[in-house]
């Protein structure tokens, strides 16, 4: 038996997955799930975490049946160049995001905890460490998730215990926040937010098995999305609505607000090293994904080297934007602009296969 | 002895002028043992430069059952002199069967078989191997008219005996370490794995092949990929420098520049066992009072000995202690400058206050003052290895008053600091594998700097890839951090362990061929 073979297993792919979407929980998501759907950002989260389930679940059925990745799937369903195109723009659409992804990260440590230092000296050495970590390959990636992953849990669970005293489960009422209507009319707008579920198809022949891959992201998901609602939750139930929309950084708040009796009051600084560590897995993953969607565009074999160029390109990229409005502003129109593609694809990959079948 | 003339044997040995300026033993080593025994004796006399080099010995005796005059070489200081004596040359001169043999090929069958009483006696007919074992310790005896030699084994080098171990102590477990000889360790660990799956091979390395350790594994245990990994790295050194395992451990490592060790040196035959029984490799050599392991993980180096040997609450406790101790090594320094910098609000506030009042006489910012002290204890430390026993009682003195009393007098450092600093190197030596201490004190000095940089921020960056690396390390292809991250089957024996019968399952990252230690307990 080989061991580093260069693939990964379930459990490698579903810490990467909750490394992926369920940290969502903990930067400025939250803050656009409130403005839109107000108290029942909870609510909201989990609406559209069963909304993108559903293409998903078709995307999978779909490489199941091929057994390739989404890479393959693409130029085996649509031809070459519509695979290229589609590639091209969700390396477009993944590097942005990643660029103003970064950018907000580092607004939050930089407002909340270092006023003093440059902004862009922190992006720049967060973008390092990215690289650091992301330069090891897939493989490492995957392995450190999943020894990251109890740590996750870990946080999450000290953090529920210390914040236990200051919720009022009252203030989840009502239930459906600015009502049904708003809540299925936002969802599908945002539905990109989980975007990296369908991303990460891209990855399927670096797992051990297509089962191991379909186990790992279907319990990842499912995770990030019960980390997402629980975080949601919180927030709301902590802070209450409408306060709750004026805090732009919650998790952060969050953690402030917990305490372990007197003399434990303030260890938001443990939190945050604990959320940096995951948050430079995060951008791993994102750094990884867009080399390796940039070196399926133009054909490039060998996709590794590419992270360092693409870091680069990434750090100045996020030095662009002013300040949190505008990244909140724009990040806002990234996503509800993306998501239609994310929703429709595996749709229209669904009937060319089955236009195919029916041709052939 | 009658000498021939020099040109006429030379020209004989093939040796031409300028091979020998090029190396001038090249020539005598090549080639095959001819049937005139004092052109033999020449060639062998040459190579150690006889007579002006004094520690090749040639005696020549009449062997009185044969009738024959045969010549005796030995390498003083490498043969034992007495068992040389003992074995060969009484037996030789003084039985008086009378035997009857007129072929040399006969005449060295019978010497082999009725005369010496040697345990180990084998023929050669090449310079090489002569040279090799002459080199070895064992003596060469010519016989007239046969182109073949006898080699027998009498080595006599000196070592001392079995001790206890310096560096890797217990209290409950066997108190044998090993010493600087092959054999003897070799026999340490038979001594533990009575099997005759068992296997010893002999690796020749260097330019010349004149260096040779000893590979051990379990035949139905140890993955075949891995063992010619670790042999096929062993037999790639070039160096003839290499003596002793802790040069080797350098040569065929992966990684010479990495923080991390890729291969463990143990002084405990117990230890070499167990890890053999796991499936690993273990190299001996001379002159090396240690094993060398290959491959290892991040678990080899966090284990002490002992913790087998003690109960399960008891070898749970110490390795929770350990781990708490190897993060307090490594971050305490780091988080106490991120703290004092960034984040006071995390301080009680009385304690606050205090640190603040005790910082206000030192004139340096806290980093220095860190630096400063980390230093002088990582000096302390290291005088503390090198002084001679009679004056080490000195270091303790120097230590405690500079460390303790005078630094935070002269307003250096801040009472506190010292705290900080003695609880960080009291917890580094809990750490129980050197190397794994040196590469956690050395971190912490990155963990202060990206503290004093970025706080928890920059702590939790350099975190990230410290974990990173751990996780991409490989030791001869198995991951460090293996069977946790990539998690696969083993019995629990990691940052914990299980009860010890419940250790069933040999830990799969290693691929041994026989996956079970035992049957499955029962109840389970």
């Amino acid at each position: 038996m080989q061991i580093t073979d260069g693939k990964i297993g379930a459990r490698e792919i579903l810490s990467m997955i909750v490394m992926a979407v369920g940290i969502k929980a903990t930067d400025t998501t939250p803050g656009m799930m409130i403005k839109h759907a107000q108290n029942a950002a909870w609510l909201f989260s989990l609406m559209i975490g069963v909304v993108m389930l559903i293409p998903f679940l078709v995307l999978l059925r779909l490489m199941g049946r091929y057994r390739m990745g989404l890479y393959d799937l693409l130029v085996h369903l649509t031809g070459r160049w519509v695979a290229t195109l589609i590639v091209a723009w969700m390396f477009v659409w993944l590097f942005i995001s990643a660029a103003l992804n970064t950018r907000s990260y580092i607004d939050i440590v930089n407002t909340l905890f270092f006023p003093q230092t440059s902004l862009y000296f922190m992006c720049l050495f967060f973008l390092l460490f990215s690289w650091l970590v992301a330069k090891r390959g897939f493989e490492t990636i995957g392995r450190t998730s999943w020894l990251l992953l109890s740590l996750v849990v870990f946080i999450s669970l000290v953090l529920s215990v210390s914040i236990w005293q200051d919720m009022n489960l009252s203030h989840l009422y009502p239930l459906l926040g600015p009502g049904l209507g708003d809540l299925l009319k936002e969802t599908p707008r945002h539905a990109s937010l989980y975007a990296e579920l369908v991303l990460m198809c891209f990855m399927l022949p670096y797992a051990t098995t297509y089962r191991s891959f379909r186990q790992g992201t279907l319990i990842g998901y499912g995770l990030s999305i019960f980390v997402i609602v629980l975080l949601n939750a919180y927030y709301v139930m902590v802070f209450d609505y409408p306060a709750v929309e004026h805090i732009s950084f919650p998790y952060h708040q969050l953690t402030r607000a917990a305490s372990f009796g007197r003399q434990v009051a303030h260890i938001e600084a443990i939190f945050l090293g604990l959320w940096i560590i995951t948050a430079v897995m995060h951008f791993a993953i994102y750094l990884y994904l867009t080399a390796y969607l940039f070196a399926r565009t133009f054909r490039i074999h060998e996709f590794e080297p590419l992270i360092l160029p693409l870091t680069g390109l990434c750090l100045l990229l996020s030095g662009f934007p002013k300040n949190v409005v505008q990244i909140n502003e724009i990040r806002d129109m990234v996503i509800s602009s993306a998501s239609i593609v994310y929703l429709a694809l595996p749709f229209v990959l669904w009937g060319l296969k089955l236009w195919r079948d029916r041709s052939s | 002895m009658p000498f021939r003339s020099w040109n006429y044997l030379r020209s004989r040995a093939g040796l031409s002028s300028a091979q020998s300026e090029s190396d001038p033993t090249r020539a005598f080593i090549d080639g095959q043992l001819t049937d005139d025994m004092l052109m033999n004796l020449q060639t062998l006399a040459n190579l150690f430069d006889y007579p002006e080099n004094d520690s090749l010995k040639i005696r020549h005796i009449h062997i009185r059952s044969l009738q024959v005059d045969a010549a005796v070489l030995y390498v003083e200081g490498a043969a034992d002199g007495q068992s040389v004596e003992r074995t060969i040359i009484r037996p030789c001169l003084e039985n008086d069967m009378q035997l009857d043999a007129h072929q040399p090929a006969e005449r060295i069958n019978i010497i082999k078989q009725q005369l010496l009483p040697s345990l180990a006696v084998k023929e050669s007919e090449t310079y090489q191997e002569l040279n090799d074992a002459l080199l070895h310790g064992n003596t060469v005896l010519f016989i007239p008219q046969s182109s073949r030699a006898i080699i027998i084994e009498t080595p006599g080098f000196e070592y001392r005996t079995v001790e206890m171990p310096q560096v890797e102590q217990v209290l409950r477990g066997p108190k044998e370490a090993f010493i600087e000889s092959t054999d003897v360790n070799r026999s340490l660990i038979r001594k533990h794995i009575k099997d005759h799956n068992l296997r010893c091979e002999k690796i020749t390395f260097g330019k010349r092949k004149q260096n040779t350790a000893l590979m051990l594994y379990m035949r139905n245990i140890a993955d075949d990929q891995t063992i010619q990994r670790v042999k096929k790295r062993i037999e790639q050194v070039e160096s003839d420098a290499v003596t002793n395992l802790f040069l080797l451990e350098q040569s065929i490592e992966e990684r010479p520049y990495s923080l991390l060790p890729s291969i463990l040196l143990t002084e405990r035959p117990d230890r070499a066992a167990a890890f053999l029984q796991e499936g690993h490799v273990v190299v001996l050599m001379d002159n090396s009072p240690v094993a060398l392991i290959a491959p290892i993980t991040f678990w080899a180096l966090f284990h002490a000995a002992e913790d087998q040997y003690q109960r399960w609450v008891v070898a749970n406790f110490m390795r929770l202690i350990r781990l708490f101790a190897m993060l307090v090594t490594m971050l305490i320094p780091g988080v106490y400058v991120a703290i004092t910098t960034f984040h006071v609000e995390m301080l009680p506030t009385d304690l606050m206050l205090a640190i603040s009042a005790a910082r206000e006489r030192v004139p340096f910012p806290i980093v220095v003052e860190i630096i400063f002290m980390e230093l002088t204890f990582e000096m302390i430390r290291e005088s503390g290895v090198r002084v001679p026993a009679p004056i080490g009682t000195t270091i303790g003195i120097v230590g405690a008053l500079v460390l303790g009393q005078a630094a935070v007098d002269a307003n250096l450092v801040s009472p506190i600091l010292v705290i900080i600093v003695a609880i960080t190197g009291l917890a580094s030596y809990i750490i129980p594998d050197i190397t794994l201490n040196f590469a956690i004190r050395v971190q912490r000095f990155m963990f202060i700097l990206f503290g004093y940089m970025f706080g928890f921020f920059g702590l939790a960056l350099y975190m990230s890839f410290v974990i990173a690396y751990l996780v991409s390390y490989k030791s001869f292809g198995v991951p460090f951090m293996s069977p946790l991250a990539p998690r696969l089957p083993a019995s629990r024996d990691m940052f914990t362990r299980s009860a010890f019968r419940q250790q069933w399952l040999r830990p799969s990252n290693l691929s041994p061929k026989e996956k079970f230690k035992q049957h499955k307990p029962e109840g389970n």
